[in-house]
């Protein structure tokens, strides 16, 4: 946290992201106290849950939903009159979306990314893209100074969840500051949530020289998860103690901050870095 | 264990969280400890591979690994001209120019570097359209190595978990899961009854449908707290129809008891059984994070009894 503050454009947001190297390490509650925390500092605050798949943040939260709204990307179209069933196109798919069979070209949908290869190869013709829904999203209100965004994939869709984490961080724009909870691992979907952020908060339980590829280190706040409480990185903020009680007041609350201890300290810290970066780029 | 698992097709049981944190791997690595004397195997899905206190903790012995190759992916030859017209054909934002100087041929940039574009392993889909449409053929298609793979024999007793230590963000894709389990089968397979348990994704993985197609038996692990319900139904929906037994466990239940009420109801609803999960104890987690093995768990310690009572069930 000593490293100097990266001048950001006027009108852009401090953004903030919250991973972690694998799935129990309190990464959501994390995400969710330190939007909370800076919201009761002044900054208007939008928690973006990057997580398609399963969003997990808004439950911890009591938040009025606007409307959905459909998220669509192309996705192929056979023209079965203009089809010769020659093949070429499930031939040419590398993820089986597409099957040559007696009555035509069959298309799944679910195995489908999106290429765009099968329209280009196809010798007919026969294959149109069309903009199909891959899943929803909604924006809600918690109060005043705190909004979220979140999508959810459609179960027929959910190969898309980088392409739809993408589409969450580019629609994200209007706020102050924005706290990202990302899914866990490092992973395309995990990396797209943190792309250009100014800061990523990284639960890790691993030795802290395995990397963390898709952003400077400089830029990666490390925290020792609860899993290793025994190791001292000079990062560390929080000190999870491991303790049953800690465990129980997490579990219940869906928070760290509401556990007490040094848990709740650190969030409370870290919190306040995080403010002053974020004041310190808008003034 | 159920008539499924004998012979060359051993039962393969996949413990897998609603979400990620539930606490499905250690209750699948726990069930795998307690199954005694038989050819059991462990896969486990993550992708960073087994942690050395997580090996110690049961009592594995030393990994020995084989490269493991991924899908298909991209890779840019001498033969480019520089065009860039794969860049535009690339939807996934994987294909990058590295020249300082936009629009320069390739062999004009520097002597060094004989292409002005890149490919970024971790963004490329391995769809192939890039290879497909380069006017001058310059793009193959290859399968990296991605990782490697570790079978890691136990140390105590005829059992082996199967792991995989993929490079720094690569993730399991369906095809490298499925040859982890291909693997944890075969090994499965020399001591008829022995079960496979596959574990390490959640629910909330693109792969999990696909998984719970290629298992036998689905325990779906949950723990109370806010939206638990709501992901346990999603994970129903995308387990629905796919597997031949779905049974639910709840871990650290005893933690917010009036949570696990309302996840009963909704096994109830939808006629899933329902199986007590593993009680919050810190012996569990410390032996997990110190590597004592998990073995040596007092006789009488809950999670020891929860897990024999859950394997009963299966």
């Amino acid at each position: 946290m000593t490293d100097p503050v990266r001048p950001t454009a006027s009108g852009r947001a401090f953004s903030v992201a919250v991973g972690a190297r694998h799935g129990g390490l309190g990464a959501t509650a994390l995400a969710v106290d330190l939007a909370l925390l800076l919201a009761d500092r002044g900054i208007a605050a939008l928690l973006v849950d990057a997580d398609p798949l399963m969003p997990a943040a808004a439950a911890r939260l009591e938040t009025a939903w606007g409307e959905e709204i459909g998220v669509a990307a192309l996705s192929p179209t056979v023209n079965h009159e203009l089809c010769q069933r020659c093949g070429a196109c499930s031939d040419f798919c590398a993820f089986d979306a597409l099957e040559l069979r007696e009555a035509g070209i069959r298309f799944f949908p679910d195995r489908c990314i999106g290429c765009g290869g099968c329209r280009r190869i196809c010798p007919s013709r026969a294959i149109t893209e069309t903009q199909r829904l891959l899943g929803t999203a909604r924006r809600g209100i918690v109060d005043s100074r705190l909004s979220v965004l979140e999508a959810r994939l459609a179960e027929d869709a959910l190969g898309w969840s980088a392409p739809m984490t993408a589409w969450l961080r580019q629609s994200a724009r209007p706020a102050p500051f924005q706290m990202i909870r990302a899914v866990p691992g490092i992973g395309r979907t995990a990396r797209e949530a943190w792309r250009g952020v100014d800061r990523l908060v990284f639960l890790d339980d691993a030795a802290t020289d395995v990397p963390v590829p898709g952003l400077e280190t400089d830029r990666i706040i490390r925290i020792p998860s609860r899993a290793a409480p025994r190791t001292e990185p000079g990062a560390g903020m929080i000190r999870f103690d491991g303790s049953a009680e800690t465990a129980r007041a997490i579990l219940r609350s869906g928070r760290l901050a509401s556990s007490g201890g040094s848990v709740a300290d650190g969030v409370h810290r870290l919190a306040g870095s995080l403010a002053e970066l974020a004041g310190g780029a808008h003034g | 264990m159920g008539e499924a698992g004998h012979g060359m097709n051993p039962q393969t049981i996949l413990v897998a969280g609603v979400r990620p944190g539930t606490g499905a791997t250690t209750l699948a690595a726990l069930l795998w400890s307690r199954i005694r004397s038989r050819a059991a195997s462990l896969v486990l899905l993550r992708p960073e591979g087994l942690p050395d206190a997580f090996r110690a903790a049961l009592e594995l012995g030393t990994p020995e690994r084989q490269p493991l190759e991924g899908r298909d992916q991209a890779r840019i030859t001498e033969a480019c001209f520089g065009c860039g017209s794969c860049a535009l054909l690339c939807r996934f934002g994987a294909i990058r120019r590295t020249s300082a100087r936009p629009g320069a041929f390739a062999a004009h940039v520097t002597e060094n570097a004989p292409t002005a574009w890149t490919i970024d392993p971790l963004s490329c889909t391995g769809c192939g359209v890039c290879a497909r449409f380069c006017p001058s053929g310059a793009i193959v298609l290859r399968q990296p190595v991605i990782g490697s793979l570790e079978i890691i024999p136990g140390t105590s007793r005829n059992a082996t978990a199967v792991a995989a230590a993929l490079e720094p963000g690569r993730e399991h894709d369906l095809k490298t899961a499925l040859r982890l389990i291909r693997e944890g089968r075969s090994l499965a397979s020399a001591e008829p009854g022995s079960p496979v348990f596959v574990t390490g994704v959640s629910a909330a993985a693109p792969i999990f449908p696909d998984l719970c197609a290629a298992s036998s038996r689905l325990v779906l692990v949950t723990a109370p707290g806010p939206g638990a319900a709501r992901h346990l139904e999603t994970a129903l929906v995308r387990a629905h129809g796919r597997t031949e037994t779905i049974r639910v466990a709840i871990s650290f239940m005893e933690q917010d008891p009036e949570a696990a009420t309302h996840i009963e109801t909704v096994c109830q609803t939808r006629g899933i059984d329902f199986l007590r999960g593993l009680p919050y104890t810190e012996s569990l987690h410390e032996r997990l994070r110190d590597g004592r093995p998990l073995d040596a768990l007092p006789a009488e310690d809950p999670v020891r009894t929860a897990a024999d009572t859950i394997l009963s069930f299966l």
